[in-house]
């Protein structure tokens, strides 16, 4: 386990946590709102929101999302400096905080259980980034693209040929990998179109350009893909110049 | 607000359905007391005579033990409860220490009575017995237990099904122990305290796969 982690499940306030409730400028209004109003008026308003959220109702749902994802945003940049990381993070945040709502008693404060929500999600990435390691597939992505742009013919043949493969996969990865791919959505929003968690969704998908990979890579061996480099060359040749899919 | 987070917020607002509140912790621990109570009264009343109970105070070893299950019981059902409850962190991992302190100083002191009295050879079969009894009765509890773990919000569910299957064990290994008047300490080791360990060697995956599915 990674420091990171360690403080992450130990619960330490983040730097950016206790100045977030101080005050804090910014152009979005709601933001404002939620940080710089008295620490208890925002708990108790919090609280009021998300019972309201409990019945139903989608007004208070909505403000109390917009109050909230600030504050969970702070908590996970304090840990993950990465932008993009971050914001998956926050995203899956929020999805794990709608899917496990119905877990928050009115009676109890709403500041902790939502900062749990958080630490665990920020948990999750680093658990996940470590598992994450070789498993990763690596398609030389340029190289395709150095393959093929000459050749407009060479581009609907790839397109083709990445639909036939599609088809191939089961329904589950075709539609992970389509969603996140194809209609670009975030892992989190994919989640949430599919049904599934966003770690699910990411297995997945990963899944899916797995066996993608190895029927495009297939085709290429049976000489349906004409390339000028030899196949067994591919992986060397990826070095320095690899798109990792995530 | 980045555009990506903003339509997520529009995604989850559409799928925003009413839902009930969990019940409240202290509910869930009474319901699982009560399962366990009902089971134990169960087992009791039909041996008709509580062999265990009455030579509760004759043995120290054997009340230590006693002691000790009942704290281990205690600690990780509440510990297992509060799993499912995201800012509840504190009182899971101390309730996870009581359990955990409770069954290993339970565990010592069957190991030093073994040492000091000299290890008694138990009836032939009656360590595998209490152990297999333990494990049957601890079934219910651990049900129960899963059920709140299922319906709440599990944010570690291996280390949720894992302290789970403890309390169940221990819930079970308790009434095995009201139920059984061998008092050697060897005994008590192998086939009560050996239970809450069987149970979360056993069950812990099968229920942490449960959680994770059940979760999504």
């Amino acid at each position: 386990m990674s420091a990171d982690e360690r403080e992450a499940i130990a619960g330490k306030p983040a730097t950016g946590d206790r100045e977030a409730s101080v005050g804090e400028t910014s152009t979005d209004g709601r933001e404002a709102i939620a940080a710089e109003a008295p620490e208890d008026d925002r708990e108790a308003r919090l609280s009021e929101w998300m019972r309201a959220a409990q019945d139903g109702d989608a007004d208070a749902y909505r403000r109390l999302l917009d109050a909230i994802q600030p504050m969970i945003r702070r908590i996970v940049r304090a840990k993950i400096h990465d932008e993009a990381a971050a914001e998956d993070v926050v995203q899956n945040a929020l999805l794990s905080i709608h899917r496990g709502r119905r877990t928050y008693r009115p009676e109890r404060p709403f500041g902790p259980w939502m900062r749990a929500i958080a630490r665990n999600s920020i948990v999750d990435h680093f658990r996940e980034r470590k598992r994450k390691g070789d498993r990763e597939v690596e398609l030389v992505q340029d190289e395709w693209a150095d393959e093929h742009e000459e050749s407009a013919e060479g581009d609907t043949r790839l397109a083709s040929e990445l639909v036939a493969a599609l088809d191939t996969l089961p329904d589950a990865q075709r539609e992970a990998v389509t969603l996140i791919q194809i209609e670009g959505l975030t892992v989190a929003e994919a989640a949430l179109r599919a049904g599934v968690s966003a770690g699910a969704l990411k297995v997945r998908a990963h899944r899916g350009y797995r066996s993608l990979a190895k029927v495009l890579e297939g085709e290429r061996v049976a000489g349906e893909w004409r390339s000028e480099r030899p196949v067994g060359d591919a992986a060397a040749a990826s070095e320095g110049n690899v798109e990792k899919f995530k | 607000m980045t555009s990506g987070t903003e339509r997520l917020i529009d995604g989850l607002v559409e799928d925003l359905e009413p839902v009930t509140p969990a019940i409240r912790l202290r509910q869930a621990y009474a319901v699982v007391l009560a399962v366990w109570a009902a089971v134990l009264g169960l087992v009791l009343w039909s041996q008709q005579s509580p062999m265990g109970a009455a030579s509760l105070f004759a043995d120290g070893v054997y009340l230590t033990s006693f002691v000790g299950l009942i704290l281990g019981a205690l600690g990780a059902t509440l510990s297992a409860l509060a799993a499912g409850r995201p800012g509840r962190d504190r009182l899971e991992n101390a309730a996870l220490g009581v359990s955990a302190g409770s069954l290993l100083v339970a565990s010592g002191v069957c190991l030093a009575g073994m040492l000091v009295v000299g290890a008694v050879p138990s009836p032939p079969g009656a360590d595998a017995m209490c152990l297999q009894k333990g494990a049957w009765l601890s079934l219910l509890p651990a049900g129960v237990i899963l059920s709140f773990l299922v319906r709440g919000w599990t944010t570690r569910p291996l280390r949720a099904a894992l302290v789970g299957m403890l309390a169940a064990g221990a819930l079970g290994a308790a009434i095995v122990h009201l139920s059984c008047d061998f008092l050697g300490a060897g005994h008590l080791l192998r086939g009560h305290l050996a239970v809450p360990l069987a149970l979360a060697l056993l069950g812990t995956y099968p229920a942490g796969v449960v959680l994770r599915r059940l979760r999504k």
